[in-house]
């Protein structure tokens, strides 16, 4: 051994070389770990939408991020006095540079080589992956169609200029219409308002006397806003807990109801009939505000139309008795302004109409006589709650300045969900609390920047932006009176309808064996009068919902990036056994290792958070738009999803003209050209796929409603304030936004008397289409949770987790060393002592559906009856990847099948389209 | 102080017992990197275990060549390629079961790599920025950091050069880092399927253990 060669492969020499090496000690190394080379702004998706984005300082070194910590420069409040939001903040996000480097994280194309699952994968190169799927999508193409490609997920972690939606449109590949996969949804705010979201700030809260956390887990949700409500409860805010456990926002509270679960409705209402029968209801704002005095005919129960009073009537202008003149009236159908007019809210009044004479009453009459139902004492009999509980909360509600309701998507998860949303706004209204700071109801209190190119927003916002000089509708909208916001939900309901759009329920209803559950298990809803099928058919026959892929085509190849529905959607087995052999091609596009990932036949490695620039695009209850900046590049291989949306872009255009299929049809009969979509993708080639920042800075430029600083200057800062709501689905706000202001949505209607986008023009409860009707729920009622699983006698509710919230964090070794590291079930101490089970006993659980294996803690917290899994995680953390979705049958509520009726239908994203309701799934447990 | 040279030409015995450990280290290193169809052929050859053997009687301790590395003679490139990423790189439960990264076995991740690239800066190397960069605590650059400081070693021994600062920073790198690591890699790995790699791991377990023993007793405080 004469010489000795140094071999370098993964190191490299350090020029240049200051170092003394002779003063080495162990000092000089940990006085080294605080070295660092830039310091860079940055954020992640790490929290749902609630609390998404908070604003950190990424420490580099060496091209590896080593530390990161809350910036804190976010702006005092314009009032003095009232908290900001600093520093924002939590446990996932600040600890997110080890997940992006975590074991799980995938570093360069893989194919798959074994069965699907087997987890056996071979390393190809990026044009190897790029050709072999651009080929597969060219085939179904020219085969089958562009709606037999799917995108599921979402644009979430690419942001939505950034990710691969300017593919899809291109394509014509039908994109996900967002939460009813999951019933994240508001359905009885949209049923009650006509809007998708609308909601307030978090300093909104700080300015309410009364705070109700009703049916959401409080800071496992809203961590990182969190602080808001100890903050205003010092400052003599009354803080309420609504939920059956006593769980995370309990602590926080003056008062805690744990309400049986799914009887929200009921306590509602029981509150609504004491503010009714004492009086103590805000006349004049339903008046001007709401349809409770329009009349509604006793014969046919339908509102009194001028169609049923003169031939050629339009058969959406009511009426209602005007106390002043002592006629019926119009109701104004351009604004909310009554102009000295005084509607009745009570009464029974006789009108001729073409038909004769008939009895009409407001629908506030109706609502009253609706309301002895619900008296506390009968209502006692279904919620659990004692009737001077109830009393007391209506009174205070009633006599309070302002009250706001921090709800999330759990009203969407129930199978009456709408009805119990429809209570609550019907309370709300009642009282008047909207519109004002400290007053609200948080339905998705979604701030967002108006070049929002998801393929949900950017329907309504594009088209409202060019609609006037080419759509003859839309004069004739402008005409009859409609506002900015009623016209993008008219071309979202269009995109929706046109296949642009897809619903997650009805394509596992058609295409992942979901038609045969209902058809299996019809029984659980004893309201229903037909089968579920029987609604479906009309449905889609009378064009209220459109499928996707058409019934009897299979979805062929599907392409996942920003999601995960193999662990995220309910009915597990299906997907796997039912859905996946019928494509012939599974993508997968992530930055980790993740259930879907593992099923796919290719998984190409993404750049996480701090590997590209990003601007967000959803940010929950604090208004202001944050960014990712690129602060290292990607790890090994990984790539942004805008460059490879271009690469795909580009291959499939080369592949095409090398095999001659220059065009396809899509499903409209249309040739769609193949041999320019490079061109297509860039925006004429204005981009590159090298241009991720320029996409990213234009999309913030081009934006209306932010705050604009020089790009360099917005990198710096981390974030820009919104100043309005813009011209997207954000609309539904209807509100001023004005930075470091409380954002209370709904202003725009309480204050400026602007009409809302409903059937009536007005915040509406009374709904008289047949099927509600038929259903009984033409005014909000409460209805039992169906017995969803069968006749079982725990109830299975969840939630975000404390420690992980979304599956990003489900798995990782840090997060889990927090908790006990496994998939944990929680139920009452004495369910579990009656079954012979003890804390931390493995169990399984089942019903008729389906069976899954857990741990639970036995916990006094839980409410007798009661079971809660927090989500999110992974299959491959149950045994035998049975996850405890195999046992949610998550059946379709036929009531949300209802379309083409004013505001009822559908329209991306998260309204009048059915979704996902398990909450509430009857099941046993016994000892494994 | 001087950069790195390329090579030293060794002499004296010490100088050939650092020399020793030195190409040792790289030869570890070399397994571990994502298997290339130049190094699968080397290996399927036998190469690194031929000259494994042919360096262990010049360690400056006893060192067992009973356990070298299996061959892979009935594997084609693309089943040993499959293999390395089922093993090391990603699992059928998300993470693979013996991730390469000391981050991944306890600790904080982001804490481990600032304190590796600590010791890295300090010796007058980084972790390469040419493809395929790994990140600063992945086996194979802990093992080629290992090979640096025993070539410096050499290296000033042949100066004559005071050698404590090297051993003292071999020892505390293996203490606070590689041993333990290499321990923990290879507590997973006895399930594998894939002899070379489990066989490679046990070797470096056992070779970091050993070194570390001999330095133990070379240095004091």
């Amino acid at each position: 051994m004469a010489k000795l060669n140094l071999s370098l492969k993964g190191l490299q020499i350090k020029n240049p070389v200051k170092v003394d090496e002779q003063t080495y000690s162990l000092k000089e190394i940990a006085q080294r770990t605080w070295d660092w080379d830039t310091v860079v702004k940055g954020s992640h998706n790490t929290n749902c939408s609630y609390s998404m984005a908070c604003n950190m300082n990424l420490y580099v070194k060496d091209g590896v991020v080593i530390r990161e910590e809350q910036v804190g420069n976010y702006p005092a409040p314009n009032a003095p006095g009232v908290p900001d939001y600093n520093p924002k903040g939590c446990q996932k996000g600040v600890c997110y540079a080890d997940r992006m480097y975590d074991a799980a994280r995938l570093k360069y194309p893989l194919k798959r080589i074994g069965v699907r699952g087997e987890g056996k994968w071979q390393r190809i190169s990026w044009d190897q992956a790029l050709t072999e799927i651009a080929d597969t999508m060219i085939d179904v193409l020219a085969q089958d169609g562009n709606d037999s490609i799917l995108r599921l997920g979402s644009s979430s972690f690419g942001g939505s200029s950034q990710s691969l939606e300017a593919m899809n449109f291109a394509l014509g590949i039908p994109i996900s219409s967002g939460g009813p996969e999951i019933g994240d949804e508001h359905p009885g705010a949209a049923l009650s308002t006509g809007k998708s979201l609308f909601g307030g700030s978090a300093d909104n809260w700080y300015h309410a006397d009364i705070i109700l956390v009703w049916g959401t887990g409080g800071p496992y949700t809203h961590l990182a806003n969190w602080h808001f409500i100890p903050e205003a409860r010092y400052n003599g805010s009354k803080i309420v807990s609504i939920n059956p456990d006593y769980n995370s926002s309990a602590p926080f509270a003056d008062l805690w109801i744990p309400v049986n679960i799914g009887t929200d409705a009921a306590f509602a209402l029981s509150m609504a009939q004491v503010i009714v029968q004492e009086d103590l209801y805000k006349k004049d704002f339903l008046r001007e505000q709401t349809d409770l005095p329009l009349l509604v005919r006793e014969d046919t129960r339908k509102f009194l139309t001028e169609k049923d009073m003169r031939r050629g009537g339009k058969e959406d202008q009511f009426y209602f008795y005007d106390t002043k003149s002592k006629k019926i009236t119009e109701a104004s159908r351009m604004t909310l302004k009554l102009d000295g007019l005084a509607p009745a809210l009570e009464g029974e009044y006789e009108v001729k109409t073409l038909g004769g004479q008939v009895k009409v009453r407001p629908v506030f009459e109706y609502i009253r006589k609706k309301l002895q139902d619900y008296t506390p004492e009968k209502a006692q009999a279904i919620t659990g709650v004692a009737p001077e509980v109830s009393r007391q909360l209506a009174r205070e509600i009633a006599a309070a300045k302002g009250v706001v309701a921090i709800s999330t998507f759990l009203w969407g998860k129930f199978y009456h969900g709408d009805l119990i949303q429809r209570s609550q706004m019907l309370l709300f209204a009642l009282c008047g609390h909207f519109g004002r700071p400290g007053a609200g109801y948080d339905a998705w209190s979604m701030f967002l920047p108006d070049t929002a190119l998801a393929g949900y927003a950017r329907r309504g916002r594009d088209e409202l932006l060019t609609a006037s000089g080419h759509d003859p509708k839309y004069n004739q909208w402008r005409v009859d009176g409609y506002t900015d916001e009623m016209i993008v939900y008219q071309y979202m309901n269009e995109a929706q309808l046109s296949g642009l759009l897809y619903n997650y329920q009805l394509l596992y209803y058609f295409h992942a064996g979901q038609q045969e559950v209902h058809k299996k298990y019809n029984s659980w809803d004893p309201y229903l009068k037909r089968p579920v099928d029987e609604y479906m058919t009309e449905a889609i026959k009378k064009g209220w919902q459109n499928v996707v892929p058409r019934i009897g085509k299979d979805p062929k190849v599907i392409i996942e990036g920003g999601g995960s529905f193999l662990r995220r959607d309910r009915r597990s087995e299906y997907l796997m056994n039912v859905l996946l052999p019928k494509v012939k091609l599974l993508v997968t596009l992530d930055f980790r290792m993740g259930t879907t990932a593992l099923y796919s036949d290719y998984v190409l490695p993404v750049a996480s958070s701090y590997e590209k620039f990003q601007v967000v695009s959803i940010c929950m209850e604090h208004p202001v738009l944050h960014i990712f900046n690129k602060a290292v590049e990607p790890l090994a291989e990984a790539k942004n999803e805008w460059e490879i949306s271009c690469l795909l872009g580009k291959k499939i255009e080369q592949r095409a003209k090398e095999r001659g299929i220059l065009s396809f049809t899509d499903t409209k009969g249309q040739q769609r050209r193949l041999d320019n979509l490079y061109s297509k993708v860039t925006s004429g080639g204005i981009y590159t796929e090298e241009d991720q920042e320029s996409v990213s800075r234009d999309y913030y430029m081009n934006a209306t409603n932010v705050d604009k600083l020089e790009w360099e200057d917005y990198k710096e800062q981390g974030y820009a304030a919104y100043t309005g709501v813009g011209k997207s689905t954000y609309l539904g706000f209807a509100c001023d936004v004005n930075p470091n202001e409380p954002v209370s949505a709904l202003g725009w209607h309480v204050n400026n008397k602007v009409i809302y986008p409903t059937q009536t023009r007005r915040m509406q409860f009374y709904i008289d289409h047949d099927w509600f009707l038929e259903f009984g729920e033409e005014l909000p009622t409460h209805k039992d949770n169906p017995p969803i699983g069968g006749n079982y006698p725990l109830m299975l509710t969840g939630g975000h987790a404390r420690w992980s919230v979304h599956s990003s964090w489900a798995d990782h070794a840090l997060i889990l060393r927090l908790q006990r590291g496994a998939p944990l079930m929680f139920m009452n101490i004495k369910d579990a002592e009656s079954r012979g089970l003890k804390d931390n006993d493995e169990v399984e659980v089942f019903n008729d559906f389906g069976r899954f294996q857990i741990h639970i803690s036995a916990s006094p917290s839980v409410k007798p009856g009661q079971c809660i899994i927090y989500h999110s995680w992974e299959n491959f953390q149950f045994r035998g990847r049975k996850h405890f979705k195999s046992a949610l049958a998550s059946p379709i509520n036929p009531i949300e099948l209802v379309g083409g009726f004013y505001h009822i239908k559908p329209r991306s994203t998260y309204h009048g389209q059915p979704g996902g309701c398990d909450r509430g799934t009857r099941v046993e447990v016994k000892k494994a | 102080m001087a950069a790195l040279t390329k090579q030293v030409e060794v002499v004296t015995a010490a100088q050939a017992r650092a020399a020793s450990r030195s190409e040792t280290y790289q030869l570890l290193a070399s397994s571990f990197r994502f298997p290339a169809p130049d190094n699968f052929e080397s290996i399927k050859a036998g190469n690194i275990r031929d000259r494994l053997q042919q360096i262990v009687p010049h360690l400056p301790y006893s060192f067992s060549t009973e356990q070298m590395p299996a061959g892979t003679v009935d594997l084609k490139f693309e089943e040993f390629q499959s293999l390395y990423i089922g093993l090391f790189e990603v699992g059928k439960s998300g993470t693979a079961p013996c991730p390469l990264y000391e981050g991944c076995y306890g600790g904080v991740r982001s804490a481990i790599m600032a304190e590796l690239l600590a010791f890295y800066h300090f010796f007058g190397v980084r972790p390469s920025q040419q493809e395929p960069r790994e990140l600063p605590d992945h086996l194979s650059l802990e093992l080629e950091f290992m090979h640096v400081l025993t070539f410096k070693e050499a290296e000033a021994s042949v100066e004559g050069k005071k050698l404590e600062a090297y051993l003292k920073a071999e020892r505390d790198f293996l203490k606070r880092h590689l041993a333990g690591f290499a321990a923990a890699v290879r507590s997973r790995s006895g399930q594998s399927k894939a002899p070379f790699f489990s066989d490679m791991i046990a070797l470096t377990e056992r070779f970091c253990s050993s070194d570390l023993a001999y330095l133990s007793g070379q240095i004091h405080g």
